[in-house]
């Protein structure tokens, strides 16, 4: 279980940073990212929402290997999410703004909030 | 949760030896890239990173280890890596990675290995 939740962690760190990074710029001390994580049937859910600028992991192409000449480092946050979690949804809400919600199935997970 | 990121740096004849332990993430990777920085500003291009107390690694820390490694080699060096931790071998693994760093069981064979 100990490893579930390191990856688990790691998983939501890489989704944080890309946030804080990205959507707002590395610069934005007074936007907020929301976390919300609970189990439900079967899966251990961790959603994260922000307002900034839209993130769609489905445009992101497959991390490529990595090599020298073509680090492709960049993606690597993105490569660790999709490897760790079964599957990640973006979605935009008006009121939660960029809604990203990663899924991994972990059938031992029972309780939820 | 585990402490941040602590390094230490020995320097032997053939490399210098960067211990790197706790916790290695966005919030304090920029730390590791000032070290090395200044490693291979002073010369070094021998480098062997050893992992054994490192019990988190994320890709900003991980970005720092590649940049640094193609500085190295860019220079007719290497940096390798001793004793990873089971979590930093597996971050390793699912990054792609392990083929690109040469990885020993201990400083010594790592160190020796140069």
């Amino acid at each position: 279980m100990a490893e579930e939740v390191f990856k688990l962690q790691l998983a939501t760190d890489e989704a944080f940073t890309n946030i804080v990074e990205h959507a707002y710029g590395g610069q934005a001390p007074h936007d907020h990212v929301e976390l919300l994580c609970w189990s439900e049937g079967g899966f251990f859910i961790i959603e994260l929402h922000d307002h900034g600028r839209g993130f769609d992991p489905s445009q992101i192409p497959p991390h490529l290997p990595l090599n020298l000449d073509n680090p492709q480092i960049g993606g690597l946050g993105l490569h660790f999410m999709r490897q760790i979690m079964d599957d990640l949804q973006y979605s935009f809400d008006p009121t939660h703004g960029n809604v990203l919600k990663m899924r991994k199935n972990l059938p031992h997970a029972t309780s939820s909030g | 949760m585990s402490e941040l990121a602590t390094f230490t740096i020995e320097n032997y004849k053939r490399a210098d030896l960067i211990k790197i332990s706790g916790r290695l993430d966005s919030s304090n990777a920029s730390k590791l890239e000032d070290l090395l920085t200044t490693v291979l500003d002073e010369g070094q291009k021998n480098l062997v990173i050893e992992l054994s107390e490192l019990d988190y690694l994320s890709s900003a820390g991980i970005r720092y280890l590649v940049g640094t490694l193609k500085e190295c080699r860019k220079r007719g060096g290497d940096l390798r890596i001793a004793s990873p931790s089971a979590r930093v071998d597996e971050v390793l693994r699912m990054a792609g990675l392990k083929s690109l760093f040469a990885t020993y069981g201990d400083t010594t064979a790592a160190i020796g290995s140069f």
